[in-house]
């Protein structure tokens, strides 16, 4: 961490945006810093054959 | 009309064989007159179709249990020769209509828990749990003279009275058990707590009322009230009744059966009724009863009673059951967003099962092969976790394996687009 991150960090209230495991949030929610979850995961990509046939049916 | 609109026309009629279905429980009978296709000399098991020579030591074990209990063969020894030469014909229960959770060890005299889906007339067969003896002879592949003498008793003292009860009030209905016990806790896989008390609302006044010596009704009150997870069979039968109803649906993705073997973890898709669609059987993830035990103890998958998944109940219906999650290390909001990761790879969401944690929004029903793949979502199973000596080791989940998916939607492919 930076002297300016550092100094970010210590001075002014923390505000997170958590992405993965909620674990995270939870530790910094429980200590009272605004967080919010975000529900994401990687893109799928499915193989290339079943990729063209659910084009075909969806 | 395009092949896509015919799919989403046929899932739309399979989807609602689950939110319309009305199963009630009509009659108790043994499995040779209720489950389709079941001879004599035939032993079903859970999963899909494995052979005696490749069958993990639980499913061998449960079909020389079944030679035994039949009287087919007098010594193991004897029933494992029988079992060898072919003389006794084995299949899947989900090829019928019927399911095994556990080992799903099913035989001519077992007696079954039969559940009719009033809206289309199709009855599914399941086996009750056996009293003190829990997962028995039938979940459990287990044979002795005091279980095959408990399965007599149930089958020719306790039913013939649960029975006579059963007519004279004309059925029991599944579905209103099954909604209110979602408000109230149960998901109904791992947990049947509320619903066991609400059919014991309904069944026990009936009982006392019925004209047979005190004696003998509460022998019977003993059996219902004091067999954990009663109510279990119940909600396998009435799902497995919606999931014959969808069964045969042309153009249908719609997923109607799942199951494990132990060796593979197979699935059933209603437009193509038939066929399993096969991987290897997957491990759970969970808590175990003791610290002593790892994953190296754990079985892989075994058992049917993942059919409840299929009609939108168990780990699709996590978030009203936040007290099973929690025996997996999780917490309310995770049971909640485990829902809604199910939702994406759902056809619906099912308008009688309004559920609290959801500020009352419907479970969701349905599975669709394409949204699986689409998403890369596999469906969450909860279940118990066997080890390799048949003991019950804990309680978790697992998903689905995705390469079932893939031959499937192959499959489908083959089927409709060649």
């Amino acid at each position: 961490m930076n002297a300016q991150n550092e100094k970010t960090c210590k001075e002014e209230k923390l505000r997170v945006i958590n992405i993965g495991l909620a674990a995270f949030y939870d530790a910094v929610a429980t200590q009272g810093a605004k967080a919010v979850q975000l529900d994401w995961r990687p893109p799928v990509e499915p193989d290339k054959d079943v990729a063209d046939i659910l084009d075909d049916l969806m | 009309m395009d092949i896509k609109e015919r799919i989403e026309r046929a899932n739309d009629a399979a989807v609602h064989c689950v939110i319309d279905a009305d199963p009630v429980w009509v009659d108790i009978l043994p499995a040779g007159e209720c489950v389709e296709g079941l001879k004599d000399h035939m032993i079903l098991h859970s999963g899909p179709p494995v052979e005696f020579r490749d069958m993990c030591m639980l499913h061998r074990r449960g079909m020389v249990s079944g030679v035994l209990f039949e009287g087919w063969a007098k010594t193991e020894e004897e029933a494992l020769k029988l079992l060898e030469s072919g003389a006794i014909e084995m299949d899947s229960a989900h090829n019928h209509n019927t399911v095994g959770a556990g080992t799903g060890i099913i035989t001519k005299s077992v007696a079954m828990i039969v559940i009719e889906d009033r809206r289309t007339g199709k009855r599914a067969a399941t086996f009750p749990a056996e009293g003190p003896f829990q997962g028995g002879f039938c979940g459990w592949g287990l044979y002795s003279p005091e279980i095959a003498e408990n399965l007599r008793y149930m089958r020719e003292e306790l039913f013939p009275i649960l029975r006579d009860v059963l007519k004279k009030r004309g059925g029991l209905a599944i579905k209103p058990i099954l909604a209110e016990a979602l408000q109230m806790g149960d998901e109904h896989h791992t947990r049947q707590t509320a619903a066991d008390l609400l059919f014991d609302k309904q069944i026990l006044p009936d009982l006392f009322r019925a004209d047979y010596p005190k004696e003998q009704i509460m022998k019977v009150v003993d059996y219902v009230v004091q067999t954990p997870r009663f109510f279990h069979c119940y909600g396998q039968g009435a799902s497995k009744a919606a999931m014959l109803s969808a069964e045969g649906i042309e153009y249908s993705t719609m997923v109607t059966a799942f199951g494990g073997n132990a060796k593979e973890f197979g699935i059933k898709v209603a437009g193509l009724p038939g066929q399993w669609f096969t991987a290897p059987a997957p491990m759970m993830k969970g808590r175990y009863t003791s610290s002593k035990y790892t994953e190296k103890d754990q079985l892989p998958w075994i058992g049917d009673s993942c059919v409840v998944e299929c009609a939108g109940l168990g780990g699709m219906a996590a978030a009203a059951s936040p007290i099973v999650c929690a025996l997996r290390g999780m917490k309310l909001r995770d049971a909640i967003n485990l829902t809604r990761e199910m939702e994406q790879i759902s056809i619906a969401k099912n308008p009688n099962y309004p559920v609290p944690n959801l500020d009352f929004d419907f479970t969701p029903v349905g599975i669709d092969i394409r949204k699986v793949l689409k998403t890369g979502i596999a469906p969450e199973i909860h279940g118990g976790m066997f080890n390799h000596n048949g003991g019950l080791i804990g309680a978790g989940s697992a998903r689905v394996p995705m390469e079932c998916f893939k031959k499937a939607l192959i499959a489908f492919r083959d089927k409709y687009m060649s």
